[in-house]
């Protein structure tokens, strides 16, 4: 197993009030899978990611990669890389793309060349072109582009991703999901994937776990999801929610 | 002409350098679209270039006194702003005040903002206890007049130039660590720093290529802002007689010694009042258009 998260909860602790964000939730991912968390909003499904990347504390249970549990640190950065929900939040605006792409190869020390950047825009699909302009010159799938090149940069084996396509319009999200796929498939990338719509999960994800609450529902293989074999309750009417959604697709 | 500004307009530029190039003329095309900056601009370009060449636009030396040509009238021939009562011509040590001026305005905007920029920065962005130290400290230097704290400064390490600059910047910086602890707080829970952090970097690569950016336009306004209430701080300094000693011509001595003929001999204080009052409102106007040009939120349109 290439990440194992075994019993996890996050407490976020404000003005003396503790909220539990995920209690106790365990799952365990393959090296090249793509594994899908579904709940609605406030289920606790980035939270896990977050926790991940060290971004919210975690209060119980542990975090595994390759056996060993995480630490924050350059090697972890090499690892493991994210892309976030919102493409207009997560680009510095003062930064133009070039600047954005070369900080991870600076921060680790690693060759800056042009030809460096010019072929992570191009392995996103974005014109060579681009490289001086700034987040407020592109559209928010170009932006989504800048933010998967950027995690790509350091050329990782675990992509977290956040709900990548949330933000955008119907026609971008297709291909940005088709993008990640074929990234996936190109660079033998493990994806932890989060996302609230069924029908981006099914498109994406070998296994997903229904979270609820803060806690774990069921786990399924995209054959249970795609025959529709859900044991709770719950996982059955989320189901029903989006089933319109997966069948157009 | 023409293909430079093409070169400058470029919407796919080819180099850092022509995107950075290209990047500074648009934020200067929307600066010049503001007359009132512009009228800002010139004011203070003007005292650069009265600083720069004082010897040579001077008619007079500013410190010989020639006691036979005293409180001469503005418009005396060879005195068009009039002499002081030492019989020093006025336009001459108001040009030369200029240098002295300018001298201090400088020393203050590279110390005062510079150390309030890291103190905000570094309290936003560690928080916790970092950020409860260094900003009650910054709260007790604001609950003071700033400036009795800077006559109090002065008082102990004598008048003079330095000490003025001194107690003038270490009155003057906290403000500067408000905003941009405020900046911060804003922008230090965003996913870019959040994506940043995640690539490794450490606090100095944050804070100093992430987070001062940001802080970066408001500090800046308020710095040419605040360098009409430098230039009076410094003025007052020196009517107090705590600031530049006497024969330098510094505009705030001068309005000190004019005073004693205000109503015979009114010019001997307007004259350097008058400059003063042109320089801060020449600051305050390019200020205002500045933050038309760096505040981000329109930058992005």
């Amino acid at each position: 197993m290439l990440i194992e998260i075994e019993n996890l909860s996050v407490t976020f602790t404000a003005q003396g009030r503790h909220v539990r964000a995920v209690e106790g939730v365990s799952l365990n991912v393959k090296a090249q899978e793509s594994f899908g968390l579904v709940g609605e909003s406030g289920s606790g499904k980035s939270t896990i990611l977050r926790a991940i990347c060290g971004l919210a504390p975690i209060s119980g249970g542990s975090i595994r990669i390759n056996g060993k549990p995480i630490t924050h640190d350059r090697a972890f950065s090499r690892k493991v890389q994210m892309v976030f929900q919102d493409p207009y939040a997560s680009l510095h605006p003062r930064h133009t793309i070039d600047r954005t792409l070369s900080e991870p190869l600076a921060i680790h020390g690693l060759p800056l060349t042009d030809a460096a950047i010019t072929k992570a825009l191009t392995d996103v699909g974005l014109p060579p072109n681009f490289r001086f302009r700034y987040p407020h010159q592109l559209s928010g799938g170009q932006r989504q582009r800048v933010a998967i090149a950027r995690a790509l940069m350091l050329q990782p084996e675990i992509l977290l991703l956040d709900e990548p396509t949330s933000a955008l319009d119907a026609s971008v999200q297709a291909e940005t999901l088709n993008l990640l796929s074929r990234l996936r498939t190109e660079r033998g990338l493990t994806f932890l994937m989060v996302s609230h719509d069924l029908a981006v999960i099914d498109h994406m994800c070998d296994r997903i776990l229904v979270m609820q609450h803060g806690k774990a529902v069921e786990e399924l293989t995209r054959e249970a999801l795609a025959t529709a074999q859900m044991q709770t309750p719950y996982a059955r009417s989320l189901f029903a929610a989006s089933a319109d959604r997966m069948l157009e697709g | 002409m023409s293909t430079l500004t093409t070169w400058l307009r470029d919407p796919n530029p080819a180099s850092r350098m022509q995107s950075r190039l290209g990047q500074s003329y648009l934020s200067w095309l929307r600066l010049r679209r503001n007359p009132l900056a512009m009228i800002g601009l010139l004011i203070t370009a003007a005292l650069l270039f009265v600083a720069i060449f004082a010897p040579l636009l001077a008619p007079h030396d500013p410190i010989t006194q020639e006691l036979g040509r005293r409180l001469l009238p503005p418009g005396t021939p060879g005195n068009i702003l009039g002499t002081d009562d030492f019989g020093r011509d006025i336009l001459s040590r108001i040009l030369y005040g200029s240098r002295i001026t300018l001298y201090i305005v400088l020393l203050v905007i590279l110390t005062a903002p510079v150390v309030g920029l890291i103190i905000g920065t570094v309290a936003g962005y560690f928080g916790g206890w970092v950020d409860t130290i260094l900003m009650r400290i910054t709260d007790i230097f604001l609950a003071f007049p700033k400036l009795i704290l800077a006559l109090a400064l002065v008082a102990v390490l004598g008048p003079g130039m330095e000490n003025a600059v001194l107690a003038i910047a270490l009155t003057s910086w906290p403000p500067y660590a408000r905003v941009s602890r405020a900046e911060t707080l804003t922008v230090r829970s965003s996913d870019y720093i959040a994506a940043v952090k995640l690539q490794g970097a450490g606090p100095i690569r944050i804070i100093w290529g992430h987070v001062i950016p940001m802080c970066l336009p408001s500090v800046i306004i308020r710095v040419t802002l605040d360098m009409a209430g430098v230039i009076l701080t410094a003025a007052g300094l020196g009517f107090l007689g705590l600031g530049v000693q006497p024969p330098l011509p510094e505009w705030g001595l001068m309005i000190s010694a004019g005073r004693k003929f205000l109503f015979e001999q009114w010019w001997v204080a307007t004259m350097p009042g008058l400059a003063i009052f042109i320089v801060s409102l020449g600051f305050n106007l390019l200020g205002d258009g500045l933050r038309d040009v760096l505040d981000p939120k329109s930058a992005s349109k």
